[in-house]
């Protein structure tokens, strides 16, 4: 197991390299000089000839490249910000924990809307419940977020006038933007775990279990819903994969001081830096988050464990024999 | 030329002196509170130390309220006032002895000194980042004659040096807060050598920035003791902010927006008209634009008063120049005897086009920096070209490579927003001895005749108001009958507002001036 995530800590290493040149390449190919909005419209030639020489745009592609990558392995350095001269990864560090807040405070809203739905809509399939569900599902994917954050802040700041606009002071301000981000994703997962429930509602030891007349609650949440996790705990993994973008419109609509927010800036500004700090940070969470699913998954599902030991086992064995 | 300086500087004075003492004199409408004002803005800032960096509009309304320039704009007037200088005279055409107040301290507490103006130029200078304000003065020339008089030099006769010094980017600092705060590096995180109404408290980047009233401020005590700028980017959430009442001023709001608010007595919207002029200018460096018949057809085929409406919600005026109605140097058609091609007359536009190596249409492509306006002026202009049979390809871009298409030259014509108020710095647009790559963009109007080069060379050193009017007017005679450019509208600056909160001031240069805001009872 330890060895399974060795291995997949540092097939991270290629996928951020991967990730860089990606990101590098498309800055390069962008048509535009990033000296415009690092010093502005008004700047004499000679600030900008500086500017250039101080941020290093005046060296071949391909330097510029080695030098980035050498700098994020070995001193975690995502580079300065075109914008304001500061370091990114500070910026980024000073921005994170709020992202990191807003995505797993809307994936377990999601989580805990989505699942008690999927469950009920497999227990009384092709009931309304099921058809109400299934379409408010269907309708909570299909619509945009951008638009579904404005109808929220309508509604309950404009209309009602019960919670705040903008910015995070207090809890009340988290619930516009959690509900925007997790809402969208109770969709997704409520289809998920309703398919999921009614492949294993049909199964035999769930009809064993009830013909030794185990309550029908225990029956759907300890045998049923047990079991249908599986699909669903793989679906976290994207989900918050989804809430991370999410994060970007939830942030500037709602004024939240995020990484989401930071890289739509960056990105309007061609601060080519801060937008490859910020995909290299997300990237590394993405590859982070899938590993604990990874993880998770060995734990809820036995079957998984015993094939790593399984396999732990026979490489001892070959070992020993060589 | 002296004569004439010395009669400008007189009408200068006495328009200085009476607006200061208007300045001293004038009682608060207010008693100083212990409320918050909330302003949502639309970005975050570069940076808040003025003088090193870019002066975009992200970063003009906090630097505003933290540092003072020399002299005021008074927009009703559209002339200059004091601020931190009581009173000026030209000692030549390019020397300005100026008197400053000698009760200013900056936030940290160090008072304002003659050599601060020396200090807060040459530090501007040094910076690079404010060429275009900055390139004027002649530093070696600029002298402290006491510790509250200093003579500021420029290389050349400027006639707008007074409203380019009362441009925020030129706010002045003081010198030993600079050094004793860590210097210039540690200002742009925490400001403190201004003398502004508001002091830096706090800024969240990205959130929000706090600032609180500067209790020893030279002028009158803002109202408000607090103010809060909450950075949110989206135009549609800035106004429901305001709607909801989580804000008191929406800045920058989408004109198209402002309709749901006006009539709402909860609501008032603070409109200002400017000297910003959104222009089609049209490459007359090659075909087929550089066509005079081609230049007055696309430009009499243009509804303008509809496409204000429809862009821009009415937030605007038009003009019959290429200069806006705001400008100073703006003269009339009919004042200048010129003939004006920038209204809608389809017969004459057919007429025109008739005339011209292209009777039966062209085709062209309209470069803009994508905007929710320019995709309404780029579509009504393709709908209204149409009806002449000319098709025109809409290439909306980016706004951050937009300069690389123009400085190339690479365009058949453009939408771009022309904003300068001293007017020679508009007619670099048509000067054809300033390349496309020097100007950043332009109309490449390579055979603009010699009279309009000598008389734009006239007008950059002629100080006299009257004379330089007279030049002007020449000068609009001879671009508005050639049409390189069609003036689309001259935008108006808004702002949205809770309608208890007055007193607020938005002016072209100073964008919006919190100091004098005030709830009324």
């Amino acid at each position: 197991m330890l060895r399974y995530i060795l291995k997949r800590i540092l097939w991270m290493i290629p996928v951020v390299i991967g990730v860089l040149l990606i990101v590098f390449t498309l800055s390069v190919i962008t048509p535009g000089d990033p000296v415009d909005n690092m010093v502005g419209p008004d700047a004499t030639v000679e600030a900008r000839e500086a500017a250039r020489e101080e941020m290093g745009l005046n060296q071949p592609v391909y330097v510029r490249f080695v030098k980035y990558v050498w700098g994020v392995f070995t001193r975690l350095d995502l580079g300065t910000s075109y914008s304001n001269r500061q370091p990114v990864a500070k910026e980024i560090m000073h921005r994170f924990p709020v992202t990191l807040k807003l995505t797993l405070a809307s994936v377990i809203v999601a989580l805990a809307i989505a699942l008690p739905l999927g469950v009920l809509s497999a227990v009384k399939q092709y009931s309304w419940v099921d058809n109400i569900t299934m379409a408010s599902a269907l309708f909570f994917v299909s619509i945009p977020q951008f638009w579904f954050a404005l109808m929220l802040l309508l509604i309950f700041s404009v209309k009602l006038q019960i919670l705040p606009a903008s910015g995070i002071n207090g809890i009340r301000s988290w619930i516009l933007p959690v509900a925007m981000i997790g809402v969208g994703n109770v969709g997704n997962l409520a289809r998920v775990t309703r398919s999921s429930m009614l492949e294993v509602i049909r199964q035999d030891y769930i009809r064993t279990a009830r013909a030794k007349g185990q309550r029908k609650s225990v029956v759907i949440f300890k045998h049923g819903l047990r079991n249908a996790l599986m699909p669903v705990i793989a679906n976290v993994g994207n989900t918050i994969g989804v809430s991370l973008g999410g994060a970007v419109v939830a942030e500037s609509i709602f004024s939240i001081p995020g990484v989401g927010q930071f890289m739509l800036n960056a990105i309007n500004s061609r601060d080519w830096p801060s937008v490859q700090g910020g995909i290299v940070v997300l990237a590394i969470t993405f590859s982070i988050v899938m590993l604990l699913v990874d993880i998770v998954y060995t734990i809820v599902d036995p079957r998984l464990k015993t094939e790593f030991q399984a396999r732990a086992k026979t490489k001892r064995k070959k070992g020993a024999a060589a | 030329m002296k004569k004439l300086a010395a009669l400008f500087l007189t009408a200068v004075m006495a328009v200085g002196i009476v607006s200061g003492s208007a300045l001293v004199h004038a009682e608060t409408p207010y008693t100083p509170s212990d409320e918050t004002l909330v302003v949502a803005h639309k970005g975050n800032p570069t940076g808040l130390f003025h003088l090193n960096i870019s002066a975009v509009s992200v970063n003009t309304p906090i630097s505003e309220t933290l540092y003072d320039r020399l002299v005021s704009y008074d927009g009703e007037t559209n002339s200059v006032g004091p601020m931190l200088a009581t009173e000026w005279e030209y000692i030549d055409d390019t020397h300005v002895r100026f008197k400053l107040r000698d009760d200013v301290v900056s936030h940290a507490g160090d008072p304002f000194k003659a050599s601060d103006v020396i200090y807060s130029i040459q530090t501007a200078v040094d910076s690079g980042a404010l060429g275009n304000y900055f390139g004027m003065f002649n530093l070696e020339e600029c002298q402290v004659e006491d510790d509250y008089t200093v003579v500021l030099a420029t290389k050349n006769v400027e006639p707008y040096f007074l409203y380019t010094l009362s441009n925020v980017p030129l706010g002045m600092v003081v010198q030993a807060s600079v050094e004793a705060n860590g210097g210039i590096e540690a200002q742009a995180l925490n400001p403190v050598a201004g003398t502004g109404p508001y002091k830096f408290v706090e800024w969240s980047d990205g959130s929000y920035i706090k600032l609180e009233r500067n209790e020893n401020y030279w002028g009158d005590t803002p109202y408000f003791k607090n103010v809060e700028i909450r950075i949110i980017g989206d135009a549609s959430a800035r106004i429901m902010n305001l709607e909801s009442h989580d804000v008191n001023i929406a800045l920058d709001p989408d004109t198209i927006q402002l309709a749901g608010l006006e009539g709402n007595p909860e609501f008032t919207i603070i409109n200002y008209p400017t000297s910003n002029s959104t222009d089609l200018l049209m490459n007359c460096s090659k075909a087929p634009f550089n066509d005079e018949h081609v230049r007055r057809a696309v430009s009499l085929a243009m509804n303008y008063e509809a496409n204000l409406m429809i862009a821009a919600s009415g937030y605007g005026s038009l003009s019959d120049s290429f200069l806006p109605l705001a400008s100073s140097a703006y003269v009339s058609a009919e004042d200048g005897g010129y003939q004006s091609y920038f209204h809608y007359d389809l017969e004459a536009a057919k007429a025109e086009l008739a005339q011209s190596a292209y009777p039966d249409g062209f085709e062209f492509e309209l470069l803009y920096a994508e905007a929710p306006a320019f995709n309404t002026y780029g579509e009504m202009i393709q709908n209204q070209l149409g009806e002449l049979g000319i098709k025109v390809t809409l290439v909306p871009v980016a706004s951050t490579v937009f300069y690389d298409y123009v400085t190339a030259g690479d365009f058949d014509a453009h939408i771009v927003n022309l904003a300068n108020p001293d007017p020679a710095m508009i007619l670099r647009d048509f000067d054809s001895r300033i390349d496309f790559k020097t100007m950043r963009g332009g109309c490449g109007w390579v055979d603009a005749p010699q009279e309009l080069l000598d008389l734009m060379d006239e007008a950059k050193v002629t100080l006299d108001p009257d004379k330089s009017k007279e030049v002007y007017g020449k000068i609009q005679k001879i671009i508005n009958e050639a049409c390189p450019a069609a003036p689309l509208y001259s935008p108006n600056k808004v702002c949205a507002a809770d309608s208890s909160i007055k007193g607020i001031i938005l002016t072209e240069f100073s964008d919006i001036d919190f100091s004098k805001a005030y709830r009324a009872e």
